[in-house]
């Protein structure tokens, strides 16, 4: 075990793929076509890898990194979510004036998101965190024509850095405590501590960071004005990917090392989880514009995900897990329609979305589908994981019973603001065509509708999928 | 159709067949064409003769049901029994006895008097006519029906043709007075439909066989709660639609709103519906209850008698008169039948009978009246008799016949519920005998003053029509029955006789 | 032969949208396709074994399965009956329909999958796929509520929308219970309603659930007080979304309670005699009494909705062998008789241009025809005998006398109130002076005439033939009711 094997670079290889991908990006300034495909190759090449790993289960480079089917899991929907995201913002990417830069940025910040999932220690998952918050503070600013984009940027990078200090000084108390990094060991080196005030710090500490991180309220300020602010599919990524590595993160951290606390956690998650749903919605009822909107029911949907932690068992977990996949894909999606909006009608008020379904169809059956995906419509992905979610707290019942209440009514108040998107787009008379510029939109149109076709596929056949989770959770929780 | 179930096994397989067809004929042979007339487009003329010539038919076919009717019977007669919702325990089940014959003589008589006196002087005569054809199987229904869904189906089927025809044909509170009808006689319905539920279940569970067929009732014994419980429900469905005091405010309404056609067959033949539930459901299967309400019954009875003539004599509207007239005769019936002897019970089936064409005959006097002199209020009128002296006669009859005037048709009836009532309740015949007085007193006083003495200022010198040809006829026909019927009962009482001395057996009265 | 029934339409529906702009043939494929399966339900019919109380027409296959969810669709007595009213209704609405000129191929379409998904509630045996369905229904109607709506089209859909989700969302921890519970009696996990129907829940658990899932299914039913989206809902609808509304929606509420509530949690039905009738009684009532003062026509149609589906309410509670038959008869007659209803309103609606019963007067002489269609309508709902809706009230009257004896009277006021509502309304609209406005009226259109009057006919028909339905409940009923 204490050596680096050969096989060991080859379970690296994902990582190794980024690395060399971004490095090479940085230097193809004007070679756009090039540096699409090279991050496309790159990124589907390091998927199909994940998708070699499965069934491997084993620990790497001393233990500081595992493949489990859990992670690996992981890695793929985060790398799909990727790959799609790619494709439908080649449009936007071939805008801007670096867009070797912004490919690189995302290669990197991709390599920082597949290494969390894999991480065994709490450096690991450290570097890896920062080393995809690092690549994406950079990301609102990247178009230059928008508007807020100092205000959104700055606020991501400070709160980003102030949550990180946070984190590390909680996990500075754990090494304190324990005297390793390592998950396995923290969690059975912190038992003799259970009840200390140190110990509930610590935790206070880190659950604080994380929850900058993952913009649950009343940590959430930041998070709407980032994604306001910011081009549209910068938000998609930022909301839709990048978000999910603070749960990963702190999804192993907590349940993993911190087990021996595990119903304080709990009850503390699931707190923050109620308060997140319903602040969330109850801010992206009042919105009248959609980018907003969205961003506060990203927030919204960070306490969905929050209410399978909490719950911890295993559909609890798996439902979570389901819910950051159907998540990812519906609100990179919905961003691009949004982008497209933006770009046709110079803005993302409700009322640019005003008979969207004459004009383009398609694209308005897809925010459709996002929409009622992320309102948990069946059989759409949306539906199988609150579903999950659901299930778990009704089989932990007790006080996870008012979790399912909670989650229930969110869901069904998010529905107001979800269905007036589809109002507008449906039930409105379109703007007049004067007002509507052309543009490019090929690719978008391409991952927008993968989108779409990946929530209903999924949605119609959920066994396979949401069996995969259920078992590699399964593996993990032992 | 099953004829091997035929409880009178007079007729061969094939005459029972056509004995069996020939009854469906005749219930529903007039709703066909009542329906044919209202969709088809036709002139009024056209119209009034098909209307006349079916009704004919049907009035001649119940004649030979008359002629073969058993007398010598109390059972029922040209039974039809065709399963129909049997997970109700419901069957298609018709059949007459002796008083069911009499009613169904009566319903295609006054409906032919009604096609001969309809004129072409109102508006939609084609769709009237095609309501009362309606109409008339819905009342020839509640009358043959041998299941209590198919008796409750006709029932309420009355109510739809009347309704339209108040609606449609009536006076200026037309809209008022036919819904008032409707919910009121509406009520009745449903607390009827209550008591069959609660026999339904009660026999059901006792003996398990869960059936809406009436006959299996008939000999059925309730116990004696739940037929002291049942039967008053059932009691007052049927008053209202008598209607007894208090339940009678909706007629008055309907009759003064209702056009003279409707009027006819409202007094003439619907509220006979009431007696005849009253004999057939409520007196057969609660013969406990019956002993044991028959003080109260009477006094019902008696109190609309007396109630309804008083009214009747404050009356300035001639038609409203007529109405509490009815109100009133009806009284006796609820006296006949509470009496519980067979002159009572004889007494009350042929004032169904005898007031049936009475009041008929008023009501189109009433209705003929109006037309002429533009209104019926009796201050208003004075001295018909010169103007108009062939109406005057048949009022001078109709107005004899209905106060009870020996000879008629009336006198008969109201004689036997007199024995009858004077058998069973000494006193309250006195209260009877003074709304005989008073019947007597406002007929008399509205003939003085409608018809003789001067004429009225305001009519003299006006136009009136008197009588025409079709009027004529119908008039005619009433008073030659009602002469009939008052000198020679004996064949309408053979009729029901065994009917209402087996139903009396059962009571136990005498 | 149900899974045909379901995707067909939806098959249907996705090539009426390739029709965008074109409004002869998705009203055609709408008819032909209902048509069709109409006639596949008739053969369904002809082929279906009354006296069997097990599901027919069984298709089974795995769907998910480490969690016991199969695609798993069946039929019995209980919901095939709903599946005809379904298939009979649909055909009609489509022609009913026939002149939609707004975005003709999206209405259709949508009529279309509301059938599918209608047909798929009711023919469910998995609860996750019924919960589906149940879901999917919503999303058809909110679009036809709030695209083809009236003035406040928007607020109405979200109403229907949000209501009637929650309402889901309850349901949907219900079943969860229910699986939890029956996978501790069973053994197994599995969401098959037959399933856990046999698995005889305890009697603690049907004491906390019974509730919860009766109140989830009340809200569609709808029970007062949770009613007040369908006024709304209604008002606003087009008059096609409204027949499928009242007639069919309504069902799947009633049909839910049924199917979930009463006969998964048989044992304590009796300990909540006193709030269920309570709430049946009151939806009658309250029902009829609120619509004697509404001055709109379709308020008033609607509401007396809330007050018959009362009838079906108490018909279940009192669970015995004609409360049950009677509860299934009444959502068959009552799902006729206010699509017809509905459809009249609509015709007055279009030919005048309003429903304020206060502004309409003497439209007799104006529309003849749509008038009297109109009156046999009301007829048929007040519960006129010859009418469906007198063997579905007298059979619940009969169920519901068995139980409780004589507080059958007060049903009564529900009864004797909606001849006032109906008889009231008529005379003031067909009665009277036609105001000058209205001069320009025309009668009703053809294939309104068409449509009404073939609702009505099969109103008639099993009105006087009502044993055709009663043979396909009664096998189930007598079988459910014998093990207790």
């Amino acid at each position: 075990m204490n050596s680096i094997n050969y096989y060991d670079f080859f379970f690296l290889s994902p990582e190794i793929i980024f690395v060399l991908a971004g490095l090479v990006l940085l230097f193809l300034r004007r070679q756009k076509y090039l540096c699409f495909l090279l991050i496309i190759g790159g990124t589907g090449l390091s998927m199909v890898l994940n998708i070699l790993m499965f069934n491997v289960n084993k620990d790497i480079i001393y233990n500081t990194m595992e493949v489990s089917d859990l992670s690996v899991l992981l890695r793929v929907i985060i790398l799909a979510g990727t790959l799609i995201f790619i494709i439908s913002t080649k449009e936007f990417a071939f805008n801007l004036e670096y867009t070797n830069m912004y490919y690189a940025f995302l290669s990197f910040a991709s390599l920082g998101m597949i290494i969390l999932p894999s991480a065994k220690d709490l450096l690991t998952i450290f570097i890896a965190f920062e080393l995809t918050s690092i690549s994406t503070y950079a990301l609102p600013f990247i178009d230059q024509k928008s508007e807020n984009r100092f205000e959104a940027g700055i606020k991501y990078f400070l709160t980003g850095a102030f949550s990180s200090g946070l984190i590390l000084f909680g996990m500075s108390y754990v090494f304190g405590m324990t005297g390793t990094l390592n998950l396995s060991e923290i969690a059975v080196n912190i038992a003799p501590y259970q009840g200390s005030p140190i110990l509930y710090l610590a935790f206070m500490l880190m659950l604080a960071g994380f929850s900058y991180k993952m913009a649950l309220a009343p940590f959430h300020l930041w998070a709407p004005d980032t994604y306001s602010g910011s081009p549209s599919p910068v938000s998609g990524y930022l909301a839709g990917i990048t978000k999910k590595g603070p749960f990963v993160a702190a999804f192993k951290i907590f349940l993993v090392g911190f087990a021996a606390i595990k119903l304080e956690q709990s009850f503390a998650l699931g707190f923050l989880a109620i308060l997140t749903m319903t602040t969330g919605n109850l801010a992206a009822l009042v919105q009248k514009n959609v980018k907003r909107m969205i961003a506060f029911s990203s927030v919204a949907n960070a306490g969905t995900i929050l209410v399978g932690f909490s719950v911890g068992n295993l559909y609890g977990l798996s439902g979570a897990i389901i819910h950051i996949a159907g998540h990812l894909v519906m609100t990179v999606g919905a961003f691009m329609v949004i982008w497209y909006i933006e770009e046709t009608r110079d803005n993302s008020e409700i009322d640019s979305f005003a008979g969207l379904n004459k004009s383009n169809p398609l694209l308005a059956i897809s925010m459709v589908v996002f929409m009622m995906s992320l309102g948990g419509i069946p059989p759409l992905l949306g539906f199988w994981s609150k579903i999950v979610i659901i299930l778990g707290a009704v089989d932990a019942g007790g006080l996870y019973f008012f979790l399912a209440v909670a989650l229930i009514l969110n869901s069904a108040l998010s529905l107001v603001y979800y269905f007036r998107v589809i109002k507008y787009m449906y039930m409105k008379e379109p703007l007049v065509p004067e007002n509507i510029k052309d543009v490019p939109f090929a690719f978008g149109k391409v991952g927008i509708g993968l989108s779409a076709a990946l929530i209903i596929v999924s949605g119609l056949v959920p066994g396979k999928f949401v069996q995969i989770v259920i078992n590699a959770v399964e593996i993990f929780i032992g | 159709m099953d004829c091997s179930r035929n409880y009178l096994n007079r007729f061969s397989y094939w005459g029972c067949l056509l004995m069996n067809w020939l009854f469906l004929i005749m219930v529903f042979f007039p709703s066909f064409v009542g329906i044919m007339l209202l969709v088809k487009k036709m002139t009024d003329r056209t119209a009034k003769w098909i209307a006349l010539t079916s009704s004919s038919i049907v009035f001649l076919i119940s004649l030979y049901f008359y002629y073969m009717f058993d007398k010598t019977t109390s059972s029922f007669q040209f039974i039809i029994h065709v399963n129909w919702i049997e997970s109700l325990g419901s069957s298609f089940a018709f059949g007459m006895d002796g008083i069911s014959m009499s009613l169904v003589l009566l319903t295609t008589l006054l409906v032919v008097v009604v096609m001969i006196f309809m004129d072409y002087h109102s508006d939609d005569v084609k769709e009237f006519l095609g309501f009362t054809l309606i109409l008339e199987t819905a009342l020839l229904g509640v009358f043959v029906a041998l299941d209590f869904l198919l008796f409750y189906v006709f029932w309420e089927l009355v109510l739809i043709p009347m309704y339209f025809m108040i609606l449609h044909w009536g006076g200026p509170r037309r809209v008022y007075a036919s819904i008032k009808f409707f919910i009121y006689t509406h009520v009745g319905s449903f607390l009827i439909l209550v008591g069959i539920i609660a026999m339904y279940f009660y026999k059901g569970s006792a003996d398990g066989v869960y059936t809406l067929s009436i006959l299996s009732y008939l000999d059925y014994n309730f116990s004696d709660k739940f037929q002291l419980i049942v039967f008053p429900m059932i009691f007052i469905g049927f008053a209202i639609k008598l209607p007894l005091v208090p339940f009678h405010t909706w007629l008055p309404d309907a009759h003064v709103e209702a056009p003279t056609g409707g009027s006819m067959l409202l007094a003439g033949v619907l509220l006979k519906m009431g007696g005849y539930g009253l004999i057939r459901i409520g007196f057969t299967i609660f013969p406990v209850a019956v002993n044991h309400y028959a003080y109260i019954m009477a006094v019902f009875g008696v109190v609309s008698m007396l109630y309804g003539a008083l009214l009747a004599l404050a009356q300035d509207d001639l038609k409203k008169m007529v109405a509490y007239s009815s109100v009133s005769h009806m009284g006796s019936v609820v006296l006949g039948l509470a009496a519980l002897n067979i002159n009572g019970f004889n007494g009350a089936t042929y004032q169904l009978f005898a007031h049936g064409i009475i009041s008929a005959m008023l009501f189109m006097l009433c209705g003929i009246l109006q037309y002429s002199f533009k209104t019926r209020s009796i201050s208003k009128l004075g001295g018909l008799a010169q103007i108009v002296p062939k109406m005057t006669v048949f009022y001078v009859f109709a107005f004899m016949a209905s106060l009870g005037l020996p000879g008629l048709a009336g006198f008969v009836a109201e004689i036997n519920v007199l024995m009858g009532a004077f058998q069973a309740f000494k006193y309250l015949l006195a209260v009877a005998l003074v709304s005989l007085i008073v019947t007597a007193g406002y007929y008399l006083l509205a003939l003085q003053k409608v018809f003789f003495g001067d004429i009225k200022q305001s009519l003299v010198g006006g136009e009136f029509a008197d009588l025409k040809i079709n009027e004529k006829i119908a008039l005619m026909t009433l008073t030659v029955l009602i002469v009939i019927f008052g000198l020679v009962p004996g064949p309408l009482i053979e009729l029901f006789n065994l009917s209402n001395l087996e139903i009396l057996a059962r009571i136990g009265g005498v | 032969m149900l899974t045909t029934m379901i995707f067909l339409p939806v098959l249907t529906a996705l090539i009426i949208m390739m029709y965008k702009d074109n409004t002869e043939i998705p009203k055609k494929l709408a008819l032909f396709t209902s048509l069709v399966l109409l006639g596949m339900g008739i053969f369904a019919y002809l082929g279906f074994d009354g006296s069997n109380p097990d599901f027919q027409y069984v298709e089974k296959l795995a769907w998910f399965p480490g969690m016991g969810i199969n695609y798993y669709l069946g039929t019995d007595g209980i919901s095939f009956p709903l599946i005809l009213l379904t298939l009979i209704l649909t055909p009609l609405v489509v022609y009913f329909s026939w002149d939609q000129k707004k975005r003709p191929a999206l209405y259709f379409a949508l009529f279309m999958i509301i059938e599918a998904g209608v047909i798929g509630v009711f023919s469910s045996l998995d609860f996750i796929l019924f919960f589906i369905f149940w879901e999917i229904v919503l999303i058809p109607m909110f679009f036809v509520i709030g695209i083809w709506g009236g003035a406040r089209k928007e607020y109405a859909s979200f109403k229907f929308l949000i209501y009637t989700h929650i309402a889901s969302l309850v349901l949907l921890i219900g079943i969860f219970a229910m699986y939890f519970h029956g996978a501790e009696i069973l053994g197994y996990r599995t969401f098959s309603i037959p399933e856990l129907t046999n698995a005889a829940f305890t009697m603690d658990f049907q004491m906390f659930w019974f509730p919860v899932l009766f109140l989830a299914f009340a809200v569609k039913i709808p029970i007062v007080p949770f009613h007040t989206w369908l006024p709304d809902a209604h008002v606003e609808a087009p008059t096609g979304g409204s027949a499928m509304l009242a007639g069919v929606l309504l069902k799947m509420g009633t049909y839910g309670m049924l199917r979930v509530a009463y006969l998964m949690n048989p044992d304590v039905t009796g300990y909540f005699v006193i709030p269920v009738i309570t709430l049946g009684l009151m939806n009658v009532v309250y029902g009829a009494l609120v619509a004697l003062k509404q001055d709109d026509l379709k308020k008033m149609i609607a509401y007396s909705s809330i007050s018959h589906m009362g009838f079906v309410v108490l018909g279940i509670q009192s669970y015995n062998l004609y409360g049950l038959k009677g509860a299934v008869f009444q959502m068959v007659a009552h799902g006729l008789i206010s699509a017809a209803l509905f459809m009249s309103c609509g015709t007055v609606q279009y030919a005048t241009g309003t429903r304020r019963i206060s502004l309409l007067q003497g439209m007799y002489n104006k529309m003849p025809v749509g008038m009297t269609l109109m009156i046999i309508g009301f007829f048929a709902s007040m519960g006129m005998p010859g009418f469906i809706g007198f063997i579905g009230e007298f059979t619940v009257l009969l169920g519901f006398y068995q139980a409780y004896g004589f507080w059958v009277v007060l049903l009564g006021l529900g009864i004797i109130l909606s001849v006032a509502y109906y008889l009231w309304a008529f005379q003031r609209v067909a009665y009277g002076h036609t105001p000058i406005s209205f001069s320009g009226v025309k009668d009703i259109k053809r294939n309104e005439i068409v449509a009404i009057s073939l609702l009505l006919a099969v109103v008639v028909y099993f009105g006087l033939q009502p044993e055709h339905i009663f043979t396909i409940i009664d096998g189930k009923v007598i079988s459910l009711l014998s093990g207790f």
